[in-house]
């Protein structure tokens, strides 16, 4: 004997208490939230909490620390309580700066200094500069230096003068004149002091003119040979000169430097620093000259512009370690840019211009980050991964790698990196860069999963509630009285989609509480009551709420065709939901079915016109599978049958209606009449077994509010699987009806529960033969389908016998 | 006998210009006193033909300054070298004197440079001249600009006694009063004996200067006296009257040559 379906006399409408969670004011300590103390934990998160301080404390590489959760869920808050505790005992890590490369200027160099120095070494250079600019022309422009100087250039350009005009003497008391050219100097010969013109020259005998010309090439080669050992001399000279510079701006500068390195004698880089300066300053004596009339003096010419200090980490009020949050995670905000200044049409840069990155300033420390922000910028994970692979970060411009301009640009030393990042963002971005990044595992070892809900005992009760209280007195709102933080605890509840349990959604308890807020404050209250939650509560419904009741005005006035009263063959009421953005409604769909003689299939019309998801086919499909299991074990199942959900235009995804389905289907096999003003919801199984579903809530108050906005018979009501009575969490009016007896919720576990509630007839037992009871709905069905394998016999032996007539007769 | 200073008013500067004066002190010092003095400009661009003539000869050669190659020189593209040269000293002169909202005018003329400037001095004209541009130039390879002429430095008026070294005392007065700086009187005298005459002389015209300190009256005998103590001071002027002897051909080429500040010719 196979199993016997559950008998219906035995379902009873689900009571009060399964319909919801009552949370009793009693349980809360504290008359408000006021006297309640804070909490310092993150509710309900211990796992959570357990993984992050696992990342905080591991140092190793690749201990990265992902986030994954929902959004509001308190991930930030989590990781920001944890990190900011590790952080408070940490060591402030070093500052760090850039400095110019006098031998490469295109690869600035970094420095790190202990923390807090960098500010003061900048502020030293700064005033050292202020002195280089005043002492150095102070040196050159002194009237002893000057007559140094001078004196140099003097001899050099009379011993050349000398020279040459020794070859101008030698010329002229050959009656030959030395001329000075635009580019040089030429000889020509004279005549009673004057320069002898062509004609007078052409007049000349041949031999004096050979004489003249011999005598003038001689002079030319003498002073081609005295101007040969011009540029020697010229360099000599300027050497020299050059020399007389650095010794006076050596004498005028060497203190002052010899004063700072002495400051920073503990800091052999600065000191090298101060080195590369001095050395820089006296092998660049020409810039320093005093300025040309009209031109700006040295000290406005940022003439030592060079020898600053561009202080891009500075940690002088950093407490421990650093933690450093990106709202705006972009490749440049990361890893650090250089920037570049339009100068006369042209863009140009330089060390000063290098600014750092959130690594940058994190290194030593924390960096958090959301990574769907992260990667909505271009460029900014594969940065992020290069820098934490590299442990250093190395500051390249986009524009550069990407080739996008071609402007002079920067690359400075890349400066080492030591981070813990952290990664907040949703599970499913996780798991894709799991699958997909060969480098996130070896990245982001520690993952962090924020549980979504916690069991509703009476502990996490009162934590939740010094959440609230916490919560309430941070943000500066009014104290909650003990039942205002019940109702917050069962809308919690309500949230979890669980009635034994509470949502660890933090965002949405917050926002209730806030509006919770507003609303006792407009009515002048002191204390938010249970009252100002449900109107924050009821606020926010009716703010989603157009499109619900835009639906329930279309049944009631009998566009959408919803029965809420009477028997239907083939046709029973679905349920199904509606998530818009974040308001989640669920409404009744007719569902009908029809049945006729065929070969065992089933059409689902919605996966015929492509409507239908995978997951609603194959509900379709487990319902031919539990048809020709139950009723054609030892015969064809000779039905042809058809499904739909009427007045649906859109996608129909899940099996949540399978339930309902199968009922519509089994109707219209035995033409059986069903109940219009219960609804179903519920999956099944090719046993029959009913099984659970979501937005149970939203479902049961969809075909409640339509029966409602009708006028309750109080004969309507909700078949849900009983594996969701623990989800069920109902709207304080829905329990009220169900209380004084005007609307019910069943819970079935079969689908001959089901069926028996819908139609009225017991579902049967079969006997020692297979036979069903007579009388009930399964014995009907299987009558039926009997007929119709008969049916469908008879047709094959008549098509057979007029073949075989339509044969003999040809 | 009281010596009485010749009443001579600068109202015009005169800048004598020459294709181996290219460093540009000469303009700069016309165009700030030409401001100072608020008085019109004239620019005037002499072509040498002496040069000209020189490059006419079949075996002229220059020999560069640059390397001291040596290549042939013919009056075509010297006359072509010359007149590129003009029109860039114009321009510039132009760019200066619209910088300093000065007039000006500009002028050329193919004359023996010595010639053309004693030829240039007129009444109530400074006539100035530039020195040339040193062979052995040490000056910065990166300057953009002119390099510019340091007002306030010694005034150097050389004397011989003759009215147009008075006047040039006169005019060295009046560019003090404009721009500043001392005036050096420098006795020339060709006889040793006329020399405390003419110091006499200069002391008083000196001191009769209502313009400050007293003038320094020196005393030298020639053009290399002249460059020493022009040297030696860091003139920024030196200022002679047009007859003076030392404005000879040949005196006057020496010194253009060899002196290394702007002279003012007075007439």
């Amino acid at each position: 004997m196979t199993t016997s379906p559950q008998s219906t006399d035995r379902l009873k409408p689900l009571s009060a208490d399964q319909l919801t969670w009552r949370c009793d004011p009693a349980m809360f300590d504290f008359d408000t939230t006021a006297n309640a103390p804070d909490i310092a934990e993150i509710v309900g998160q211990p796992t959570a909490e357990k993984a992050v301080n696992f990342g905080i404390e591991v140092r190793q590489a690749g201990y990265n620390i992902f986030v994954l959760g929902p959004p509001g869920i308190g991930k930030r808050t989590l990781v920001e309580q944890c990190v900011g505790k590790a952080a408070a005992s940490g060591t402030v890590p070093p500052d760090w700066c850039y400095i110019n490369n006098f031998e490469s200027p295109r690869r600035p160099l970094a420095i790190s200094v202990p923390s807090g120095r960098g500010a003061k070494l900048r502020n030293d250079v700064r005033t050292l500069i202020e002195d280089l600019a005043g002492a150095v022309p102070a040196a050159l422009e002194s009237e002893e230096h000057r007559a140094r100087v001078q004196a140099a250039e003097h001899e050099a350009i009379e011993g050349y003068n000398q020279s040459v005009q020794a070859v101008a003497d030698k010329a002229l008391a050959q009656q030959v004149q030395l001329i000075r050219t635009p580019a040089g100097f030429a000889l020509a010969p004279l005549r009673d002091g004057q320069i002898l013109s062509p004609d007078e020259f052409e007049k000349l005998s041949a031999a004096d003119k050979k004489q003249i010309e011999d005598k003038i090439s001689t002079l030319q080669d003498e002073l081609q040979a005295v101007i040969e050992k011009l540029p020697p001399l010229r360099k000599e000279a300027r050497d020299k000169i050059k020399a007389l510079h650095r010794e006076a701006i050596a004498l005028a500068i060497g203190h002052l430097l010899n004063q700072i390195k002495g400051r920073y004698a503990d800091l052999p880089q600065v000191v090298k620093y101060f080195d590369a300066v001095q050395a820089d300053i006296l092998e660049r004596v020409e810039e320093w000259q005093p300025a040309e009339e009209g031109g700006a003096p040295l000290q406005e010419r940022r003439a030592f512009g060079d020898y600053e200090i561009n202080l891009v980490v500075d940690h002088s009020n950093t407490n421990g370690a650093p933690v450093v949050s990106e709202d705006h995670p972009s490749y440049q905000n990361l890893i650090g840019r250089v920037e570049h200044q339009t100068e006369m049409g042209a863009l140009l840069t330089n060390f000063m211009l290098i600014k750092a990155g959130a690594l940058h300033r994190a290194s030593g420390g924390y960096l958090v980050i959301d990574a769907q922000r992260l990667f909505q910028q271009p460029y900014a994970w594969e940065g992020l991964k290069r820098a934490l692979i590299a442990h250093r970060i190395r500051i390249e411009s986009m524009g550069e790698m990407l080739s996008l301009i071609s402007t002079v640009s920067l690359d400075p030393e890349p400066i080492p990196l030591n981070v813990k990042v952290v990664l907040l963002g949703d599970r499913i971005l996780y798991y894709l860069l799991f699958a997909l990044d060969p480098d996130f595992p070896d990245l982001f070892k520690v993952n962090v999963d924020f549980e979504e809900d916690m069991q509703r005992t009476p502990e996490n009760c009162r934590r939740f509630a010094q959440f609230v209280a916490t919560l309430a007195r941070r943000e500066g709102h009014r104290p909650l009285n003990r039942s205002a933080i019940a109702r917050l605890a069962e809308y919690s509840a309500r949230l979890a989609d669980d009635s034994e349990k509470l949502s660890t959604h933090m965002r949405s308890i917050a926002d209730v509480l806030r509006e919770a807020d507003y609303a006792a404050g407009k009515l002048g209250a002191a204390v938010i009551d249970a009252r100002d939650v449900q109107t924050a509560i009821d606020a926010q419904i009716e703010r989603s709420d157009r499109i619900r009741k835009r639906g329930i005005e279309e049944i009631v006035r009998g566009t959408l065709l919803i029965g809420t009263s009477g028997t239907r063959v083939a046709q029973v009421n679905g349920l199904a939901a509606i998530d818009l953005a974040n308001f989640r409604f669920g409404h009744p769909i007719r569902i009908t079915a029809t049945a006729r003689l065929g070969r065992g299939e089933v059409t689902d019309i919605e996966r015929e016109v492509k409507l239908g998801g995978a997951l609603h086919s194959k509900g379709v499909l487990i319902l031919s599978s539990f048809l020709a299991a139950r009723y054609a074990k030892e015969q064809p199942l000779s039905l042809s049958a058809s499904l739909v959900f009427e007045q649906s235009y859109g996608a129909v995804e899940g099996d949540s209606a399978s339930l309902a389905e199968l009922c519509a289907l089994l109707s219209a096999i035995g033409e059986l009449p069903m109940r219009q003003d219960l609804a179903l919801t519920g999956s099944v199984n090719q046993f029959g077994e009913v099984q659970p579903i979501g937005a149970v809530n939203e479902k049961i108050e969809g075909f409640f509010d339509v029966c409602q906005a009708r006028g309750l018979t109080g004969t309507q009501g909700v078949l849900i699987p009983s594996a969701n009575v623990k989800n069920v969490m109902l709207r304080h009016d829905v329990v009220e009806a169900a209380v004084a007896g005007k609307f019910y919720v069943y819970a079935v576990e079969t689908v001959d529960q089901a069926i028996s509630l819908l139609s009225g007839l017991p579902g049967g037992e079969q006997d020692s033969t297979g036979k069903y009871t007579a009388g009930s709905f399964n014995e009907r069905i299987e009558k039926r389908l009997h007929e119709l394998t008969k049916l469908r016999a008879k047709f094959g032996v008549e098509a057979i016998d007029t073949k075989k007539a339509a044969a003999l007769h040809e | 006998m009281s010596e009485q200073r010749e009443e001579s008013r600068i109202r015009r500067i005169l800048i004598a210009l020459n294709a181996t004066e290219r460093g540009g002190l000469g303009r700069t010092a016309a165009v700030r006193l030409a401001t100072k003095l608020h008085v019109a400009l004239h620019g005037l661009f002499i072509e040498d033909v002496d040069l000209l003539r020189a490059s006419a000869l079949p075996f002229a050669k220059e020999i560069s300054l640059s390397g001291g190659t040596q290549r042939p020189l013919t009056f075509a593209s010297m006359e072509q070298s010359l007149q590129a040269i003009g029109g860039q000293l114009r321009d510039e002169l132009a760019e200066l004197a619209r910088e300093a909202n000065i007039a000006w005018s500009f002028d050329v003329r193919r004359e023996s440079l010595p010639r053309a400037l004693i030829e240039a001095v007129e009444s109530e004209v400074l006539v100035v001249i530039g020195p040339r541009d040193a062979a052995l130039n040490l000056a910065r390879a990166s300057r953009s600009k002119p390099p510019s002429w340091k007002a306030g430095g010694p005034l150097i008026v050389l004397f011989d006694g003759k009215a147009s070294s008075k006047r040039a005392v006169g005019a060295a007065i009046q560019i003090r009063r404009a721009v500043g700086g001392r005036i050096v009187v420098q006795v020339l005298a060709d006889e040793p004996n006329k020399t405390g005459k003419l110091v006499a002389q200069a002391t008083t015209l000196a001191s009769s200067a209502d313009t400050g300190p007293q003038a320094e009256v020196t005393g030298a005998k020639t053009i290399r006296d002249v460059l020493e103590i022009t040297h030696r001071e860091r003139a920024s002027l030196v200022l002679v009257g047009a007859d003076n002897a030392l404005l000879s051909e040949h005196s006057l080429r020496l010194l253009i040559e060899r002196i290394e500040c702007p002279i003012g010719v007075v007439s």
